[in-house]
């Protein structure tokens, strides 16, 4: 199958649009949450210095 | 620790007591939004007859009123990332009241897609069956990752007031206090999460203003990508979203003087604000005035016969009521007060914000309903009529309702004005003049021994 037909496979075939909206809302929520994480982090690795407050 | 905010007892007022004023206006909205709740099951069981939807004027008052929403839904965007990109830093008492305008008027936009569906039980098809041929999944992407990215955008700007809440306002009911500490996944506002903070609050600012032009775009084509007079047209991506950005600025200021007002917020919004957004407000204007001229300067320049069928019914026809009526409060009217009353008066901002809405509601209805009452193919279908009918009308005023009271019920539980945003001193400022007394610059809030701090699953990693 050739790159053309492919695309306009999932063009028009039902089913695959629905896949997509998945994958991008998923593929958000998981950035956020590693995000949000990562900032939150930001106070544990300061943590050390809690002893000195 | 927390930036020092000398006004920080006066933006926490609302939150430290509900009084019996505000149960009532609950309980107003509440009643209003059951009876909108009330009126879609009667809806449901006995089918779209109950509205004035037919052939071929399928969409109606509902899908005004979804373009509207997902409108005013840019205001938050706007305001917050649009102009921190710009690096306005007047904007910081403005961000927190402008997102929740985006987050509880989202909710209904969506809400109102699924009112007009015949067969709502079926919009899980779009998962399962979803062609991505079809500009309705684009929507659907579009508008379900700009609710998730402003949720998540408005809680990361949430989330040092919220630990700050859960330090200070201890004598809270439990429940509430409760939340707090879950909500603040564990911050102690150190300065590395501070400057973490920030840095992911720039980048999503940029990311954020590229969709919100890409969902009001997207939202557009919903009606630009049929072949329908009117709508088949490369103007109607920037069309929307001018006036989105339009009405959805107004309706900050209209939120933003009763907050003011009613919760006595005069010294952290001061007036110089609302002369900022009145020259926002006039740019907008004239910018939108501009694309209606070219949209239907170029739609009448053609002289088709479809074109000039939609566009003869809004310029003397059936329409031309609402048409000239929504230049006069979307345009006319606002334009001539934001130049000559606006400065330095609240009140007269107020009132052409409201007007510019009322006219964007009806623009939104224009754009839509005239096109399907003379549609392409006009001589095998027919021309249409459209009356919505007072189950449409009320079900829509539950959706403001509903909006209302969610914003009102967000007011109580948290600090409408950033209280970080808007400090006098930042952490950084803070530590630095700790270490400058000699002392060693406190990293950690000193929290409430007693409640550790929630942590995030997973933020070990």
């Amino acid at each position: 199958m050739s790159l053309t037909e492919l695309w306009v496979a999932f063009y028009n075939t039902a089913g695959p649009g629905g896949v997509v909206i998945v994958i991008v809302l998923v593929t958000a929520c998981l950035i956020y949450w590693r995000v949000t994480n990562w900032i939150i982090n930001g106070g544990k690795h300061d943590r050390p210095h809690d002893t000195h407050a | 620790m927390h930036p020092y905010n000398p006004n920080e007892d006066l933006i926490l007022k609302p939150v430290r007591k509900v009084g019996m004023a505000d149960k009532f206006l609950w309980a107003v909205l509440g009643g209003i939004l059951l009876l909108g709740i009330g009126l879609y099951i009667r809806q449901m069981v006995m089918g779209l007859g109950v509205t004035g939807l037919n052939r071929p004027v399928y969409w109606g008052v509902y899908i005004t009123d979804f373009v509207f929403f997902i409108g005013l839904a840019h205001s938050g965007t706007f305001i917050s990332a649009i102009l921190r990109v710009a690096g306005q830093s007047w904007r910081a008492p403005l961000t927190r009241a402008a997102e929740a305008v985006t987050l509880f008027s989202l909710p209904f936009g969506v809400l109102a897609i699924i009112t007009d569906m015949g067969r709502p039980d079926r919009v899980l098809n779009l998962l399962f069956y979803g062609r991505y041929q079809s500009a309705l999944l684009w929507d659907v992407t579009a508008v379900g990752l700009y609710l998730l990215s402003s949720i998540v955008f408005m809680y990361l700007s949430l989330l040092p007031d919220i630990a700050l809440m859960r330090d200070k306002l201890t004598d809270l009911p439990r429940w509430q206090h409760r939340m707090y500490e879950i909500l603040a996944i564990g911050w102690q506002g150190s300065l590395a999460q501070f400057h973490r903070l920030e840095k992911t609050l720039d980048g999503m600012a940029i990311f954020m203003t590229m969709l919100v032009v890409t969902v009001h775009t997207v939202v557009s084509w919903v009606f630009g990508m049929s072949l329908q007079p009117g709508w088949h047209t490369a103007l109607i991506g920037p069309f929307f979203l001018l006036g989105a950005i339009l009405s959805g600025t107004c309706a900050v200021v209209i939120v933003l003087a009763l907050l003011r007002k009613v919760y006595n917020l005069e010294k952290v919004l001061p007036l110089r604000l609302f002369n900022s957004l009145r020259k926002l407000l006039i740019t907008f204007t004239l910018g939108w005035i501009y694309m209606i001229i070219a949209e239907y300067l170029t739609g009448a320049y053609g002289n088709t016969t479809e074109e000039m069928h939609v566009i003869n019914s809004k310029f003397y026809g059936d329409f031309a009521t609402l048409f000239w009526g929504m230049i006069l409060l979307v345009f006319v009217v606002p334009l001539v007060i934001f130049l000559l009353k606006g400065k330095d008066n609240i009140g007269w901002m107020v009132f052409a914000s409201i007007l510019v809405n009322i006219g964007m509601w009806i623009e939104r209805f224009i754009v839509i309903v005239p096109t399907e009452a003379f549609p392409r193919l006009l001589q095998h279908l027919g021309e249409g009529s459209y009356l919505p009918t007072y189950s449409e009308v009320i079900i829509t005023i539950s959706y403001f309702a509903g909006m209302a009271l969610l914003y009102a019920i967000f007011t109580r539980l948290f600090p409408i004005i950033p209280i970080w945003e808007t400090a006098e001193k930042t952490v950084e400022q803070m530590a630095a003049e700790a270490e400058a007394a000699g002392l060693a610059a406190p990293q950690a809030a000193p929290t409430d021994k007693s409640v550790p701090p929630v942590a995030v699953p997973g933020a070990a990693d």
